[in-house]
């Protein structure tokens, strides 16, 4: 009743505030798709289109009220949208369509409201703003969630979380894959954030929250978390500048997780290496094999839940000594969820935003890294790049390809390059290429001239001969 | 119980963020030029008023004649 009534009053606090500042009910959706309150709440919430409702408030409100310094295109961007329109067209030939429609209305949400994220989000007030709604968000989760496991142990199949059933946080592979994501933004949010105040202990408990979360993977027994983990590890590594300080409490961490954690976890984990003979993981090899034979016939996929019609030969086991046939087995990675169900023209836009966005990001992280004004700028970057390589690694063993917290990385790295790119623009004219060649046709209409004539820029008007030399004087503070 | 706390927590920290990037985002410029003094990687930065518009005009003023 309690938690219900608070997250009414949060939830109408989103809504009024987006009124007045429309970014806010971006926020609002991002909350409303990541922590699910429709899931948690016991009324009201449960019973409205809530995530609708907050979606058309950002599209409305961004649309009337703030279409202010749109972002550069960049190819990320354009695969996106090209594949909510790929993936929409696939319907027209989805083996399952019934099963293909209701996985297309998420997927299809999700793609375009990460599209839109950039439009909205811009300053770096609205960047860190977006940045620590997530990662609260995905805490209401995991924090309860760690904070169990740290008293009674976790388990394969134990749904400690705030929500029921099987599927989104409630789903070990999931939720320990975006638990891992979630990690180098907290860190990053402890050494940069400037919306909490900066209480002494603030980096700690953003510490506090990264190590919540790393223990909530952990503690749901994937063996696709063990995997994201030691990529996490890996990567934080490389661009951590104390390395050895790094290896030092990685080293720490790692063997106290080997001394402390149960056996059940030792022997779930353990079953990586026996992947020829355990079952889950045969039955993956398999499915991607029958993945292969499909699109080979159907090179343009089979749309959503293609894998619904597959079929595969279990090899003999003591229960079976014939060997026995499987169907309808999830794909259980990323990149075979794309191939099967939007085919190789979807796998191609897939891997051309994966190639686009983290080629972006190191070299944001690059060109930033030795400006003091920037160096939130390329940790953020960094802090990205890692979630998404923990995302592409643990990935590949389970199917999350459409799921929101990837394409909302990808709207971040789209974002931060954004603000960059106003960045180094603000207060000059600094213009070039065709954008130049607009600015000049929109000046030169507004004064009526030919727009292909050598146009002097308003700002260069005062600036002419016998007048420039005092005006740069008097700029640089001269008499 | 610990339901609970994780759900306050969240929220409140989250309420706490929003109020204060509202405020800030109202009272602040969305893009500030970054300082220029120790640009070492090749960022193309804010092009120092003297040399840069200078040479523009003078461009400009060659075109005309």
């Amino acid at each position: 009743m309690l938690r219900s009534a608070w997250l009414v009053l949060l939830y109408l606090s989103f809504l009024g505030l987006g009124i007045t500042t429309p970014f806010v009910m971006t926020l609002g959706y991002v909350w409303v798709d990541t922590f699910q309150p429709q899931a948690v709440a016991y009324f009201i919430l449960n019973e409205l289109p809530v995530a609708f409702i907050m979606g058309a408030g950002a599209f409305l409100t961004y649309f009337a009220l703030d279409r202010r310094s749109p972002p550069p295109l960049t190819l990320a961007s354009l695969c996106q949208v090209g594949l909510a329109i790929w993936m929409t067209i696939t319907l027209s030939w989805a083996e399952l369509p019934d099963r293909a429609w209701v996985k297309w209305d998420w997927a299809f949400k999700a793609m375009v409201f990460a599209a839109f994220v950039p439009l909205v989000i811009r300053s770096r007030v609205q960047i860190e703003a977006f940045v620590q709604t997530y990662v609260f968000s995905l805490a209401a989760n995991f924090v309860p969630f760690g904070l169990k496991v740290l008293a009674s142990g976790g388990g394969y199949g134990r749904n400690l979380g705030l929500q029921a059933g099987n599927s989104g946080l409630a789903e070990g592979g999931y939720l320990s894959t975006v638990c891992l994501m979630a990690v180098p933004l907290a860190l990053f949010l402890g050494r940069h954030g400037k919306l909490i105040p900066r209480l002494p202990m603030m980096h700690l408990a953003y510490g506090g929250i990264a190590v919540l979360a790393i223990v909530t993977a952990i503690g749901t027994y994937e063996r696709s978390a063990l995997v994201g983990l030691v990529m996490l590890g890996l990567y934080m590594f490389l661009r951590s500048r104390r390395k050895f300080l790094f290896a030092l409490i990685g080293g720490a961490a790692a063997i106290a997780v080997m001394v402390l954690a149960a056996k059940s976890w030792d022997a779930r984990v353990s079953t990586i290496s026996d992947y020829a003979t355990e079952g889950s993981a045969l039955t993956r090899l398999l499915m991607w094999k029958w993945t292969l034979g499909f699109v080979s016939e159907h090179p343009f996929g089979g749309s959503f839940d293609a894998y619904g019609i597959s079929t595969i030969m279990m090899p003999p086991d003591a229960l079976n000594p014939g060997g026995y046939v499987q169907t309808g087995r999830a794909y259980h990675s990323i990149y075979f969820e794309v191939l099967g169900d939007l085919g190789y023209p979807g796998l191609i836009m897939f891997l051309l935003v994966i190639v686009s966005s983290l080629w972006s990001l190191l070299r944001l992280s690059r060109k930033c890294r030795k400006i003091p004004d920037l160096v939130w700028v390329a940790d953020l970057s960094d802090a990205i790049q890692t979630g998404m390589l923990v995302f592409l690694t643990a990935g590949a063993f389970v199917g999350l390809a459409f799921q929101p917290p990837f394409w909302y990385f990808v709207a971040m790295g789209i974002s931060l390059r954004a603000y960059l790119w106003h960045a180094e623009r603000a207060e000059t004219g600094n213009l070039q290429g065709w954008r130049l060649t607009a600015q000049r046709a929109r000046e030169a209409m507004a004064g009526g001239s030919r727009w292909d004539e050598p146009t002097v820029l308003p700002e260069q008007a005062p600036l002419r001969t016998g007048t420039w030399r005092g005006a740069t004087r008097a700029r640089r503070g001269g008499a | 119980m610990l339901d609970l706390v994780g759900i306050l927590f969240s929220s409140i920290m989250m309420f706490l963020v929003i109020l204060r990037a509202v405020q800030l985002d109202n009272s602040q410029p969305w893009f500030r030029s970054p300082k220029t003094g120790t640009d070492r990687s090749g960022l193309r930065l804010r092009p120092e008023a003297s040399g840069e518009e200078e040479r523009r005009v003078r461009r400009t003023e060659k075109r005309r004649e």
